[in-house]
């Protein structure tokens, strides 16, 4: 099967962004299913959060302007479907189930705008991740994704994805930083 | 001078001066004897030193036998007085083995005295060392990536060799491992560092190797009680706490080889004790709910020596946050650059505490920063800590926020003079309060100047929203502990 991907030019449910590849940003850092992940750029960082449904970003977006003082954003420069900036240094935006949360010095609107244009469609929400037993003992996993979380159990150093131990959660990342999560049974 | 020998006795018995006496003044009292330790080892401790003292005769001859009674190394030649003699394995090698060290003390050519005592040679050493006892875990957040985490579990050894010796020198023990954020990929190149409460009296484990030849060899550490254990392996335990408080212990270990003669061998095992208030004070013991290396190691090195409890080392935490890590509060727009809470509350808060170590994010943070560091920290080194949330759109007095050294009531300049929320950190839901967000105004008048630095130490809870707010119904809300990764 030949699976295509696209740029996303409308609101609805997208794949994400890609974690890696996108102009000025760092290496990705994932945070929690619920929280999404981060990378750094120039002057700051953004934050980036894929979710199953519109309704999950919308929420996420209300708690990344908790707390902040920020003005929605003007229909000219609005990005997606809302959006909300201090004019500079913040600026906030959800694109059907993505939103992203930018804090740089100055220019967020343009690292935004970035991320924005990197939101892509694609395959469909990634499948829970195995644990398989390992020949030797242990168990790993058998979808690495782009990265592995966990906690629990007793991680084989520097084999990431093989625990001596079960490990009480998992999480897997893939390629749009979304996340799949294992929870020992 | 007359001498009469009185017969029928059991003993001499001499007659001087019409006075009976057992004692000859003027016979000689030919006597020679060794002392000293009686092991050697070829690689830990290649020359055995042994005192000899002789008496009345003019030369002394001592050799070493083997078994057969041959003579393996002359020490001393019988052509003089000696008070001590070396056998060095290393210009007179001798296989591992019980001997026979022989003095013979000489008078006029003749042998009038014989002293002999077994000794041996012996290959012995440590294979392998772990703390056991109320050890805490220990965990590395990088084996392989971040965010994976690694634990000593409290129970993994804390050095180990595959060998005592390489045929020609003995292995030495491996050095510290000083990568605060990544174990060692071979865990028998390095001494890894252990956790203790600050006064536990910790316990060493060794797996010992080698050939003791019969000998009665025991293995000790200087100022440690050790006992053999069922298993064949031999526990130290220290005679008392290594220290009065919580800190660092990096003093390495005397190890030493004994036998009832005297001490063989002296080797010297690098250690690095990170000595805590306590087990961590997580709710969950899980992975990644340990003390991290990266972290303790530095807070401790920060607080060392404080007074061991819970209240004056959270209280020491605030400060090493406030002061020492070179933070700055934003005073743009007060947004959290480590944490995230869960989504629609103040729940659930998740401290990135791996970008945070690398400053992945630079240095300019908010409370929920503060609060996540604080209270992390706290945690990981044994003192209990939650963060608690302020509710909410309050104006606020004069604080001087971290990273700042003048007072203000607007952090925000034009943009605000009030906090929407605020973070700080409490061990007993809110009765006291820790914050390296800011320094509150100390004063009786927090409201003006002039200000007098109170850190928040904790401070009542009710003084502390008194201190902070000029206007509004602050309450505090989802006390919990966070997440960290």
């Amino acid at each position: 099967m030949i699976l295509a991907f696209g740029l996303a030019f409308a609101a609805g449910t997208h794949a994400g962004i890609p974690v890696r590849g996108v102009p000025g940003l760092g290496e990705p850092t994932f945070l929690t299913p619920r929280t999404g992940w981060t990378s750094s750029v120039e002057g700051g960082f953004v934050r980036v959060y894929v979710g199953p449904t519109e309704a999950d970003a919308a929420e996420w977006m209300l708690r990344a302007r908790e707390g902040l003082t920020l003005q929605p954003s003007p229909a000219t420069v609005l990005l997606g479907d809302e959006a909300f900036g201090d004019g500079d240094a913040l600026y906030v935006f959800r694109d059907g189930n993505v939103a992203v949360f930018v804090r740089v010095e100055r220019g967020a609107l343009a690292t935004a705008r970035t991320l924005h244009a990197a939101i892509e469609d694609g395959p469909a929400w990634p499948a829970a991740p195995r644990l398989l037993p390992r020949g030797e003992g242990g168990w790993e996993l058998g979808e690495r994704g782009v990265s592995v979380s966990f906690t629990g159990g007793q991680l084989v150093p520097f084999r990431p994805g093989t625990w001596s131990e079960l490990p009480a959660t998992v999480v897997v990342w893939d390629a749009w930083g979304r996340p799949a999560e294992w929870e020992r049974p | 001078m007359l001498w009469l020998l009185a017969a029928c006795t059991t003993e001499p018995v001499f007659v001087k001066d019409g006075v009976r006496t057992t004692e000859v003044e003027d016979e000689p009292e030919w006597a020679v004897s060794l002392a000293g330790p009686d092991a050697a080892d070829a690689l830990l401790a290649p020359v055995l030193a042994t005192s000899v003292e002789s008496a009345e005769g003019d030369a002394v001859r001592v050799e070493v036998l083997d078994a057969s009674g041959a003579v393996v190394a002359t020490l001393a030649d019988g052509t003089g007085l000696v008070d001590e003699v070396s056998w060095d394995l290393g210009l007179t090698p001798a296989p591992v083995g019980a001997y026979t060290q022989r003095a013979v003390l000489l008078a006029d050519g003749q042998e009038v005295a014989v002293a002999e005592r077994p000794v041996w040679v012996v290959r012995v050493g440590v294979t392998e060392g772990t703390f056991t006892g109320d050890r805490i875990p220990l965990l590395w957040h990088d084996a392989g990536g971040e965010g994976q985490y690694w634990s000593d579990r409290g129970d993994g050894a804390s050095f180990s060799l595959s060998a005592i010796d390489d045929g020609a020198t003995a292995t030495p023990f491996p050095p510290l491992w000083d990568d605060r954020d990544s174990p060692p990929e071979d865990l028998t190149s390095a001494t890894l560092p252990v956790a203790y409460p600050w006064n536990s009296r910790p316990t060493l484990v060794f797996t010992a190797a080698g050939d003791t030849a019969g000998a009665p060899l025991t293995l000790g550490i200087e100022g440690w009680t050790c006992v053999d254990q069922d298993d064949g392996k031999r526990a130290c335990t220290a005679d008392a706490p290594l220290a009065e408080s919580v800190g660092i212990h990096e003093t390495p270990l005397a190890l030493t080889w004994s036998t009832p003669s005297g001490e063989m061998a002296r080797q010297s095992l690098p250690v690095r004790l990170y000595l805590m208030l306590g087990p961590p004070g997580f709710d969950r013991p899980e992975v990644p709910y340990q003390p991290w290396v990266a972290v303790v190691d530095d807070v401790l090195g920060a607080i060392q020596g404080v007074e061991p409890t819970e209240a004056a080392v959270t209280a020491a935490i605030v400060e090493h946050v406030y002061r020492d890590l070179s933070l700055a509060y934003d005073t743009r727009s007060g947004a959290s650059a480590y944490v995230q809470y869960d989504w629609n509350s103040y729940n659930d808060a998740t401290l990135d505490l791996s970008s945070f170590l690398s400053r992945r994010r630079g240095s300019i943070v908010n409370c929920t920063d503060c609060a996540g560091l604080v209270q992390a920290f706290s945690n990981m080194v044994g003192a209990p800590l939650d963060y608690s949330i302020i509710l909410s759109n309050f104006d606020l007095n004069y604080i001087q926020a971290i990273g700042y050294d003048e007072y203000t009531h607007c952090p925000f300049g034009n943009r605000g003079c009030g906090f929407s929320y605020h973070a700080v950190t409490t061990p007993d839901d809110n009765l006291t309060i820790f914050d390296a967000t800011l320094a509150l105004d100390g004063d009786s008048d927090p409201g003006s100047s002039p200000h007098t630095e109170l850190l928040v130490q904790s401070v009542d809870g009710d003084e502390y929203l008194d201190r902070l707010v000029m206007s509004g119904n602050p309450r505090y809300d989802y006390t919990q502990q966070g997440n960290i990764r």
